[in-house]
């Protein structure tokens, strides 16, 4: 009976975390506005310290959106196409598909965007394309790995004891690699939530809006203003990760 | 009832197995047995479609096995396999449940089926039904192997090696076991193992393989008595046939009934279920040639000398 009491109260606890930054972030987006004398010390030549094109609210939530997006698109193709190429059927791509994921996230996402704007505009879509590419590829890496370290006797009992391909797969594979796979998951959203604030440089709007305004103007108040709001961000989503990861143990 | 008939199995251009013909019949315990490598496992898993096979037939209860659907195939031919692979995110009760559920047996059903083949295997439900595999030492695990193999109650049952990663006395434990389940379920076994003692101890009839083909099959006082030739012959132990030989005999076939006068009742004693081997081990060590025999209840029932021992009528 003790045990189970405290076994509840800790996964309060663990859904406090989230819950924390999830506060911290609301009470940055409400102070920053607010504290115009604290950046004033920041930047004590500017005209004005408190970014306000855009309201900060609407900057966070047009950054996870434009992330969460980006994000959908890449575990629905990640780990698709790590699925397909671990059956017989892809086998011959597999080679190919693991090494492009090795390969490419040397590949600089600033070069994605600068190649995919002669292709589609300014705007959201080419950065939504260089976001879904640079977050495929912890993705599929992890999906493969995670399907490829399964004890293989494991599916070979779960063959021998009569399941069908698609029960190997949805019974089997995916539940025992569904840690490595989220971490791949957590790995890209995590960096695309950094990435994501390079989308400003071509005309998207995110939480990089402030820092590239700050850069330009010579007004480190807008840079801070957007890299805390960025880091919060990213704190909060790696903690909804971390506790989405402990159902799998 | 299983017959292979000229099966061959080819990898590329090696033949893992070479026209090999065999009948296990209904209740029948049949072990493959020969070296690492020979195609036994190969042989086990064309049986249930995990591998098909090159050419010649196989059929079971006189069907061809191409005639099943697979997945139907395999759901009612028990499998087991060494490292037991078992579902290492589903505790003990689920692993067990697995054949059942992919049957669409209904959940009280399967709960109580569970619950059967636990008890069957000396598994206590309360203590370990919702255990996770990596919860289980090596012999526990097996069992639930072994549970989760006959859990539908298949006709057939597909064992490669199941003992082979345990210590020796866990490993003695589930021989004998897996005997008891036999005597009471007489299922269609197919055993593979390379240890020629467990093969002798368990089969009904061994088949011996070597390179893909069957080199002798027999009872195994067949195989001790007669070795087909020199590779049998080492695979036996060479020298130590006559006590493997005198390992599968019971003291109780041999020994004479007649009791020896209380006063001259000899302190070294031996069970009448125990082997010959037993015996003669004792002999050894107590230095004496004869043995006082006793039942369970440790009582005399007669006695076994060693001339008793070297020659007999029977068998
Ligand atoms: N999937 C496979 N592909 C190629 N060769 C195989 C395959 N499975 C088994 N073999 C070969 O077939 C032979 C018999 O293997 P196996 O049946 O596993 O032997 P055993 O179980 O008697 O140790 C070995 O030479 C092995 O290398
Ligand atoms: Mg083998």
């Amino acid at each position: 009976m003790r045990l189970q009491v405290s076994r509840v109260s800790n996964s309060a606890r663990h859904a406090a975390v989230p819950l924390g930054w999830l506060l911290v972030l609301g009470l940055a987006i409400a102070w920053l506005p607010e504290a115009e004398a604290w950046f004033r010390q920041v930047a004590p030549n500017s005209r004005s310290v408190i970014y306000q094109r855009d309201g900060f609210l609407d900057l966070v939530l047009q950054h996870l959106r434009l992330v969460g997006a980006a994000s959908l698109v890449a575990v629905v193709v990640g780990v698709g196409a790590s699925i397909l190429v671990t059956r017989p059927l892809g086998q011959d791509f597999l080679p190919l598909v693991a090494q492009l994921a090795s390969m490419g996230q040397t590949f600089p996402p600033v070069a994605v965007l600068a190649l995919s704007v002669p292709m589609l505009g300014f705007g959201t879509q080419p950065t939504l394309l260089a976001l879904v590419l640079y977050g495929l590829l912890p993705i599929v890496r992890n999906t493969l790995v995670g399907l490829q370290g399964i004890d293989p006797t494991v599916l070979e009992a779960a063959r021998g004891m009569g399941m069908s391909n698609r029960q190997v797969l949805w019974q089997v594979e995916l539940p025992l690699a569904a840690r490595v796979i989220l971490a791949g998951i957590r790995t890209s959203v995590t960096i695309n939530i950094a990435t994501a604030a390079i989308g400003s440089t071509i005309g998207a709007k995110t939480l990089g809006d402030p820092i590239i305004a700050g850069i330009s103007n010579g007004n480190n108040a807008y840079i801070l203003q957007g890299a805390i709001l960025i880091a919060l961000l990213a704190l909060f989503i790696d903690s909804l990760f971390e506790r989405l990861s402990r159902l799998f143990q | 009832m299983i017959e292979l008939r000229n099966v061959t199995k080819r990898f590329g251009d090696e033949r893992a197995v070479n026209d090999f013909s065999l009948t296990v019949e209904d209740g029948e315990f049949c072990v493959l047995v020969g070296t690492s490598g020979c195609g036994k496992s190969t042989t086990l898993r064309m049986i249930n479609r995990l591998i098909e096979h090159s050419d010649g037939q196989i059929l079971i209860d006189r069907q061809q096995i191409r005639s099943f659907n697979p997945q139907a195939l395999r759901r009612r031919i028990g499998y087991a396999i060494q490292s037991t692979g078992l579902f290492p995110h589903w505790s003990v009760a689920r692993n067990i449940g697995t054949v059942p559920r992919l049957l669409k047996w209904d959940k009280p059903r399967i709960e109580a089926r569970v619950r059967e083949l636990m008890e069957l295997l000396g598994l206590d439900h309360d203590n370990f039904a919702e255990r996770m595999p990596s919860q289980l030492s090596g012999g526990q695990a097996q069992r639930v192997g072994v549970a989760r193999a006959l859990a539908a109650d298949p006709d057939t049952l597909l064992m490669d090696e199941p003992f082979g990663a345990l210590d020796p006395i866990t490993r003695v434990n589930l021989q004998e076991e897996l005997l008891r389940l036999q005597s009471r379920l007489k299922k269609t076994i197919v055993f593979v193992t390379h240890d020629m003692d467990e093969a002798l101890k368990l089969a009904d009839r061994i088949v011996v393989m070597d390179a893909g083909r069957i080199v002798q099959q027999g009872t195994p006082s067949d195989l001790l008595s007669a070795p087909a030739n020199a590779f049998v012959e080492s695979l036996l132990g060479g020298a130590d046939r006559g006590l493997k030989q005198a390992g599968l005999i019971r003291v109780s076939s041999r020994m004479r009934t007649d009791l020896p006068a209380p006063q001259a009742v000899d302190p070294a004693t031996v069970a009448a279920d125990d082997t010959l081997r037993v015996a003669l081990s004792l002999m050894l060590w107590h230095r004496c040639d004869t043995l006082t025999v006793v039942d369970r209840s440790n009582t005399p029932v007669g006695q076994l000398s060693l001339r008793d021992l070297l020659h007999s009528g029977s068998s």
